[in-house]
């Protein structure tokens, strides 16, 4: 059965007829091109299709396009256009917090929200170790990673 | 634009605006309809069994599930809340959420993930479980006779019958007490849990609330830690194993002596 959703992407809005099966990383991907959310287990597991939908971090892997009718949603796509990303980008860079890149967009999207959320009420360091858990990385073993989103956040490392 | 290719088996999709329609529409297809509610669990057995369903009912349009309110001295939480703000909302009554729910999946998942979906699927190792199970929680339901109420104890021993609707929680308001969760996690991020404890220290009472394997949580409660941890004991032959029965004796301890720290 085919669910009609209306949703915003990026700032655009998206009207489409979704199989009610559809995975919103498949739709992301497949139907508007947005290839920068990546797809590496597919079972909810490793966080690296991790998106911004209404400002969480979510799997997009676990999220059913037609789940998304209503719903905004952010991609890496979008996160690369916002006002947190030029730091973002310098983090990662100065502390080396990438290598192959393939779950790079799912920890972009991550810290992105934890900043947005980190802006409005400070985050212990047990919640900011919680969520960077939730992505898996197979090439850095994760300091470089967690000391570029500390150092995103004002923390020590 | 490419639309994602239909399965000739693609189920039905409803969003049903009633607990009442959503139970009715369940009982139409029978085993073949499932509700969809966070979808962290549903959506990945959707794509295993493709010819399985064939119709989706998502709770998300449900006005009522989605509340958090005091009513006289209980808390109600709609089933479709989901884990993460549940644990912001909850913090202030039972500061011990914050804890014992960080340890649910990871981040991601707990933003999708739900109350109701977390009972109706009753994993032994769930610290929803162990949470409700720690503070008399009772579970409302909407079924093929109408609504009722359970206490959460019953609800992890016998399975919801298929078609049963989780439509909230209510919880009471605890008076003060001091409480602490611990648990003994397999090494890597979201490894399966060997054994949680929520320990609740009163004037006069203590309890503590267990999980280990693949038994259901249990609260034991005595008038002090010691009572509390011998009532453990004696219940030593509910756990498969002796390993299994060692992490849960160990996670009461931890959490019994950081409630009474």
């Amino acid at each position: 059965m085919s669910v009609p959703i209306a949703c915003a992407v990026n700032g655009r809005d998206v009207a489409a007829n979704v199989p009610a099966t559809a995975r919103l990383s498949d739709f992301l991907r497949d139907t508007l091109g947005l290839k920068g959310t990546h797809v590496a287990c597919g079972d909810g597991v490793c966080g690296n299709c991790t998106v911004i939908v209404d400002g969480e971090a979510v799997r997009s892997c676990l999220t059913l396009a037609a789940q998304c009718d209503g719903r905004a949603i952010e991609t890496v796509e979008g996160v690369a256009e916002a006002d947190v990303f030029p730091a973002i980008r310098a983090a990662f860079l100065r502390h080396n917090a990438l290598q192959c890149g393939y779950c790079t967009p799912g920890f972009v999207t991550t810290i992105a929200a934890m900043m947005r959320d980190n802006a409005r009420e400070a985050l212990t360091d047990a919640e900011i170790g919680s969520r960077i858990s939730s992505v898996a990385c197979r090439c850095t073993g994760y300091v470089s990673i967690v000391a570029a989103a500390r150092a995103l956040l004002g923390r020590s490392e | 634009m490419a639309v994602p290719a239909a399965s000739p088996h693609e189920p039905s999709y409803h969003t049903p605006t009633t607990a009442r329609e959503a139970a009715a529409l369940l009982a139409r297809h029978g085993a073949r309809g499932r509700f969809l509610a966070g979808g962290q669990t549903l959506i990945p057995e959707l794509c295993r069994a493709p010819r399985a369903l064939d119709a989706i009912v998502d709770l998300r349009n449900i006005p009522e599930f989605g509340r958090i309110q005091r009513v006289g001295d209980h808390i109600e939480v709609g089933a479709m809340v989901t884990i993460s703000a549940a644990r912001r909302a909850l913090a202030a009554d039972f500061p011990v959420i914050d804890t014992c729910f960080r340890h649910t999946a990871n981040s991601a998942v707990r933003n999708r993930a739900t109350l109701g979906g977390s009972i109706a699927l009753a994993d032994p190792a769930s610290e929803i479980s162990t949470f409700l199970l720690a503070y008399d929680a009772e579970v409302l339901l909407e079924g093929a006779g109408g609504g009722r109420t359970v206490a959460i104890r019953a609800l992890l021993h016998v399975p919801l019958t298929h078609g049963t609707l989780v439509t909230g929680v209510r919880i009471p308001v605890p008076a003060r007490d001091r409480a602490s969760f611990t648990e003994f996690l397999r090494r890597r991020s979201g490894g399966r849990s060997l054994a949680m404890a929520l320990a609740r220290i009163a004037p006069g009472k203590t309890s503590v609330t267990v999980s280990g394997g693949v038994t259901q949580p249990v609260c034991l409660s005595g008038t002090s830690p010691s009572e509390a941890l011998a009532a453990l004991d004696a219940r030593r032959a509910d756990f498969e194993s002796d390993a299994v029965r060692a992490w849960v004796v160990a996670a009461a301890r931890r959490a019994l002596a950081e409630a009474g720290a």
